[in-house]
């Protein structure tokens, strides 16, 4: 068994998560339209959606993947809600991405009791259970915001804007860039801010030719 | 007469799953569509809870599943459901496969590690309903 106080998450940089998401979106996505459906690409890999009642008032999450790696459970208002659509998507992209990228890991954690579960977790260090989110974080962005069609709806966009007059990207950045994901996200059935964060992790800013 | 066709399906749960995945409607569109509680469904589908009573109930899942009455699949449908109707779900979890089945690495909404109270409160709630 693992000590937790020496657990260490593994070493995937960013091109590895998005590799292992643009993989799997076109082996159980083939149409590769946006938005991904993301439950469909869970029935291809096997995982179950579970949806339980209150898992939110409960602990404060909206999605989890089960330990034994049989199903994902999200909490049942916030599934059925037309609200929390776009949320949900990324959040079970999210737990998607742990049961792609850290099966192993989670394959060699086991707990015989409730209390020894709760004993692991907090005694992770902090730093090494960030990477581990942030690793599922740049599976999930990257999945439900393929790169190709995030490039030709920024470039779309950017035509649209420099066609009315636009031309200070460099001086407007970050407002600009904040209104050029607010005006494409609902292609891809995600937040703003995913797509502004896939914007400047795929380093597309400003827009080719802006 | 009804006649239990062979299938591979022994139970109702695995056919009304089998039966929506092969339509390519997701869980939350099924409930939509039939006017049914998504937990309870999702239990439903894993052996959790026996099979409706009413027949008004079946028959609009079998509708949301675009089965034609009268056809194998719509007998064998109606067939599962009366056949699991007596089901017991299993008992509650002992500590141990509960253990087995929770989550290794999660973050709360407000992108912190758990408090241990509230990994209780998840536990219990995984504990009753999954």
């Amino acid at each position: 068994m693992v000590d937790p106080r020496d657990f260490k998450a593994p070493f995937i940089p960013k091109e590895k998560a998005w590799a292992a998401a643009d993989n799997i979106r076109r082996k159980y996505w083939p149409g590769g339209q946006v938005p991904v459906e993301v439950e469909e690409i869970l029935w291809g890999v096997g995982l179950e959606i579970e949806v339980i009642q209150s898992l939110k008032a409960a602990g404060d999450v909206d999605a989890l993947l089960r330990g034994d790696l049989s199903g994902i459970i999200v909490d049942a208002d916030d599934y059925m809600d037309d609200r929390m659509q776009n949320r949900m998507r990324f959040s079970i992209a999210h737990e998607l991405g742990h049961f792609v990228l850290h099966s192993n890991v989670y394959r060699g954690i086991k707990h015989n009791s409730v209390e020894e579960w709760i004993q692991f977790i907090q005694a992770i260090p902090e730093d090494q259970y960030s990477y581990i989110e942030q690793q599922a974080y740049e599976f999930a962005g990257r999945l439900l915001v393929p790169s190709d069609y995030l490039k030709t709806y920024l470039m779309e966009a950017a035509d649209k804007a420099k066609a009315a007059g636009f031309d200070e990207w460099d001086t407007t950045g970050d407002v600009a860039r904040e209104y050029m994901a607010s005006s494409i996200c609902r292609y891809f059935g995600v937040s703003s801010q995913v797509v502004e964060k896939r914007i400047i992790r795929e380093q597309l800013w400003p827009p080719m030719g802006c | 007469m009804t006649v239990m066709m062979e299938n591979k399906f022994n139970h109702f749960s695995d056919y009304l799953n089998d039966l929506r995945k092969k339509r390519k409607i997701t869980l939350r569109e099924f409930c939509k569509r039939a006017g049914a509680d998504a937990a309870n469904i999702s239990r439903l589908e894993r052996g959790g809870m026996a099979p409706p009573q009413s027949r008004i109930i079946l028959e609009r899942y079998a509708s949301v599943l675009e089965l034609k009455e009268g056809t194998d699949d719509w007998y064998l449908f109606f067939d599962l459901a009366a056949a699991d109707r007596g089901m017991i779900p299993e008992d509650i979890m002992s500590d141990e496969e509960l253990a087995k089945s929770l989550p290794a690495f999660f973050r709360t909404l407000r992108g912190q590690k758990p408090t241990s109270e509230e990994m209780r409160k998840i536990a219990d709630k995984i504990r009753e309903d999954g």
